[in-house]
């Protein structure tokens, strides 16, 4: 795995494994993600093993922006349930912060989840601080903080209304308020924005990628589409095969604060169609045995459908 | 989500369009007083339509007796009418509560234990049996007296209750119980900070339908063999050709659902709001 040195990436030139003093510095937390040789197996309905995932090995830098792509079914929201906690391993380790990750760490990495589990009985500010809540921070404390996280995601105005009156982007927000209220070193993201029209997805992940400047932490965030996945990153992960493992990983060099605009420059291009072709090559090697459509990808790079 | 929460609007439809209408734009106050007013006119209007059906002689005298002539025997009667329907209103009471305290607990228990599913369908093949069947049995058991009269209805009710409980729990989106174990809760606090709220609605419902299910089979039991409650008065004055008493009888019944239905509904409101 290459490292590249950017502009951006001076603070997140941690070793893999250990402590770096200058990136826990800037975060707080150390947020280096260390995967090695993750296998991943589950049992379905009729008490068949699946393997989805094979020696999956890959280094995350703290404060790093990482997105992880592949094709439906190939395991990418099973990796971020192993890193956080939800699904045991089959073989290999997760290393997160010099922490080994067995179970849940709500204090360390948090997930937004794809669709936003938001709980509707609970106002915005109550959904926001229920992390807090569950942690045991009294009442005071938990809705100052989430009322100031919810003012970064820009939703000071609506703390006190319920999800079903809030739009999808929204929603999602108030999901990224949540997962950023414990100040996590590691925030982990199940394609968060796939529910959201074309245009609200990528404004979506420029304000996101606002945020992540002003707070640091590393976050692993999954998606299936390849410009998104372009345009946030610093390293994009791509998983490959069936069981799935890690074909290639991507640095992405564009200078920092991006801006939408980026997507149509050249430079762009030129990376997401690397990154397609070697997709395109994974899918005919393994043609047959794959599912996924024959559709060509369209004009925004969206290869594939949804996880569900 | 989405689902229960069409479900509980489903419900509350019951309540009549025209207060769903008004109430998002009005106040609990003059809310109340409207759906009152509303309520008492239908009352009238059904009355002057009674009167006027039975003014013009159409129908047999003890088939449809006038309001006036029900309103005379009443008069005569109301004393004991109201200690009948005291002695079926502690029976329904004893065996409502009973439905939905223990149909609540073991519903939801076994919702939430998935080693326990294959009890409700179980339950729910034992649910196409008409319960009345038992009732003979019931009596043998329990006597002629009140107590197989609440057992029967606690019988009735029962299985809905746990059912759709159980229903409701199971039915809790994937990604919450996702969500707290990624919190890593206790399972008391999961039970109170997601399973709970979420099943509530659900189980509201539940318990409008198993209420009256337990109303209906207490009546249906005192009709059957007993030497009290409003059931017995409704058969005694069938039994008698007294038409007018029978009539006594049928509204009380009414007012009985009346009241379980507005306390169910009561909740559902107060439900509603909580959940924006």
């Amino acid at each position: 795995m290459t490292q590249s040195i950017n502009k951006f990436s001076m603070k997140a030139s941690a070793e893999p494994n250990a402590i770096n003093p200058t990136s826990a510095d800037l975060t707080g937390h150390d947020g280096t993600v260390d995967v090695r040789g993750l296998t991943v197996c589950y049992t379905d309905s009729r008490k068949q093993k699946h393997t989805v995932l094979q020696d999956v090995s890959f280094n995350v830098p703290s404060g790093t922006f990482a997105t992880v792509i592949g094709p439906s079914g190939s395991g990418k929201s099973t990796l971020l349930k192993i890193l956080g906690g939800l699904h045991p391993a089959e073989a290999g380790e997760t290393v997160i912060g010099g922490r080994l990750i067995t179970e849940p760490n709500p204090d360390l990495v948090t997930i937004v989840f794809q669709d936003s589990s938001l709980l509707p009985w609970r106002t915005v500010i109550r959904n926001v601080a229920l992390p807090l809540e569950t942690a045991g921070v009294n009442r005071l404390e938990r809705e100052e903080r989430a009322q100031k996280v919810l003012e970064l995601v820009g939703l000071g105005d609506c703390i006190h209304k319920y999800p079903r009156e809030l739009s999808g982007g929204m929603k999602q927000r108030v999901a990224i308020a949540r997962g950023l209220v414990v100040e996590p070193s590691v925030l982990l993201m199940d394609e968060p924005f796939a529910a959201l029209d074309e245009q609200s997805r990528y404004e979506m992940g420029e304000e996101l990628l606002k945020l992540w400047d002003r707070l640091k932490s590393t976050v692993i965030f999954v998606t299936h589409n390849l410009s998104e996945a372009v345009f946030l990153a610093d390293k994009v992960i791509v998983l490959e095969g069936r069981p799935a493992t890690v074909g290639q990983t991507v640095d992405v060099n564009f200078s920092r604060p991006r801006d939408l605009g980026l997507m149509v420059s050249p430079e762009f291009h030129v990376v997401r169609d690397q990154l397609y072709t070697s997709l395109k090559r994974d899918r005919i090697r393994s043609s047959g045995t794959y599912s996924w459509s024959q559709e060509s990808p369209g004009p925004n790079g969206e290869l594939l459908k949804g996880d569900r | 989500m989405s689902l229960k929460e069409t479900q509980v609007r489903a419900d509350s439809k019951d309540l009549s369009r025209f207060e769903n209408n008004v109430r998002s734009s009005m106040k609990w106050s003059s809310l109340l007083a409207k759906s009152v007013l509303k309520k008492a006119a239908y009352v009238v209007g059904f009355i002057f339509l009674w009167w006027a059906v039975t003014g013009m002689h159409l129908l047999p005298a003890f088939a449809v007796p006038s309001p006036s002539a029900v309103a005379k025997v009443t008069e005569s009667s109301f004393s004991s009418l109201l200690s009948q329907s005291w002695v079926s209103a502690q029976r329904v009471i004893i065996s409502v509560l009973a439905i939905w305290v223990i149909g609540a607990i073991v519903g939801v228990l076994i919702g939430m234990t998935p080693r326990m599913w294959p009890l409700l369908s179980l339950g729910r093949a034992l649910y196409a049996v008409p319960i009345v069947v038992v009732y003979p049995l019931l009596g043998v058991w329990f006597g002629v007296g009140g107590t197989s009269k609440i057992v029967f209805g606690f019988v009735s009710g029962i299985l809905p209750m746990s059912l759709m409980s159980a229903a409701a729990v199971r039915s809790i989106d994937e990604n919450i119980y996702m969500l707290f174990a990624s919190l890593r809760v206790s399972r008391a606090s999961m039970f109170r900070r997601a399973v709970f709220p979420a099943a509530l609605p659900g189980v509201i419902s539940a318990m409008r339908l198993s209420g009256s299910m337990g109303l209906v089979s207490v009546v249906v039991g005192e009709m059957l063999l007993s030497a009290n409650g409003i059931g017995y008065w409704i058969s005694n004055a069938e039994s008698q050709f007294e038409g007018p008493t029978l009539y006594e009888g049928i509204i009380m019944v009414l007012v009985f659902a009346l009241i379980l239905n507005g306390l169910v509904g009561f909740l559902e409101r107060k439900v509603a709001a909580a959940y924006g």
